[in-house]
């Protein structure tokens, strides 16, 4: 395969990937991070950094957790960075909406009320449990795959997990209006 | 509480699965479900990407962003060496002692004083005097023809710039290769 037609493959499968699993990153950073422009920056941070690895990269057919694991270490740099675990003031939550962006008056109440019950179920979590949580949820990943994204032992994740859902279902359900 | 690993670890496979089990679930893997469940309602409400779907931006090569650099590099070199070379050629033209005034001149009162009195009766010499036609009569061809040559070479530079750019795109391409496997650590 010549040098050329090697980079056009590449730009293919990374415009794929950018439709297919674009969303779920910027979901999850975005979760983790609760700030619109560091998601966005984040996200495209992830694509680079794929980008820039991806001769390293084996194709195994499970691209959604190697992209969310390569989040999954952008967001811990950006706290360890930020000099904070995560950005849990509710406010910041609150201005997850971008400035400018016009959206139809019900699907914006729906997104504020989504975006706040969000933000409070997501404070009540601990860092480790959203982590798992959000991996499970967006990257698809495997328990073992968690534990090895997050350096630790898959029991550790998995009680993670188990805490996580019984903590939401606590917030989410039984304290539900 | 499970105590059993590989049961916990089956319990929240079917209470986070993607799709629901067609298998009725246990009370306390029901429960870990609707929490599961709340969450992802939650997060998909919150969601953005259904108003503006992510578009992937490919990085631009560090080599191609560089290029600027150095063809602003050159451009710069080029002007330093048409300065230089335009100084040069005026400090030797002009005379050794860095003087103005041409030679025999007078220009202090005090020697136009100890200078005799021309005798305006005494023949003149025959003295052939600069005339203007004289004065302009310096050779600057050779500074002519250096200027106009490193202005046709940039001009010409400038004018080639995309097709050099196009000639040298394989260059750019295996450096950037090699740059990647580098970052890559595939090297």
């Amino acid at each position: 395969m010549t040098s050329r037609s090697r980079q056009t493959n590449d730009n293919q499968r990374f415009a794929e990937w950018g439709r297919q699993y674009g969303g779920a990153v910027r979901g999850y950073l975005l979760a983790m991070v609760r700030r619109v422009d560091v998601a966005e920056d984040l996200t495209q941070e992830v694509f680079c950094r794929a980008w820039r690895a991806r001769r390293g990269y084996r194709e195994q057919g499970n691209a959604r957790a190697y992209l969310l694991r390569i989040a999954d270490r952008l967001v811990c740099d950006h706290h360890r960075k930020s000099g904070r675990e995560v950005n849990l003031d509710e406010e910041s939550w609150k201005q997850v909406e971008p400035a400018g962006r016009v959206a139809e008056p019900p699907e914006k109440l729906v997104r504020e009320e989504a975006g706040e019950q969000l933000a409070a179920a997501m404070e009540k979590l601990t860092a480790a449990q959203r982590r798992v949580l959000l991996l499970r949820y967006y990257g698809e990943m495997s328990f073992a795959e968690i534990a090895e994204t997050m350096d630790c032992p898959v029991n550790t994740a998995l009680s993670h997990c188990r805490r996580g859902l019984l903590t939401l279902r606590k917030i989410l359900v039984e304290n539900a209006p | 509480m499970s105590e059993d690993p590989n049961k916990l670890r089956r319990q929240l496979e079917r209470a986070t699965a993607a799709e629901d089990s067609p298998d009725a679930l246990d009370a306390e893997t029901a429960s870990l479900r609707e929490g599961w469940l709340a969450l992802g309602q939650l997060l998909e409400a919150a969601e953005r990407e259904s108003t503006e779907p992510f578009e992937w931006k490919r990085p631009p090569s560090r080599l191609r962003q560089n290029r600027w650099k150095l063809a602003g590099v050159a451009a710069l070199a080029a002007s330093l060496l048409i300065g230089l070379t335009v100084a040069w050629s005026l400090v030797r033209k002009s005379p050794p002692n860095g003087s103005t005034a041409t030679p025999g001149e007078v220009t202090s009162p005090e020697e136009k004083e100890s200078l005799p009195t021309p005798d305006l009766d005494e023949p003149k010499l025959a003295v052939d005097e600069p005339t203007l036609e004289d004065e302009l009569d310096w050779d600057d061809d050779p500074l002519d023809r250096q200027l106009a040559s490193v202005g046709e070479e940039i001009v010409r530079i400038q004018q080639d710039w995309d097709s050099v750019d196009n000639a040298f795109e394989p260059v750019w391409h295996g450096l950037e290769q090699m740059a990647e496997d580098i970052d890559g650590e595939t090297l």
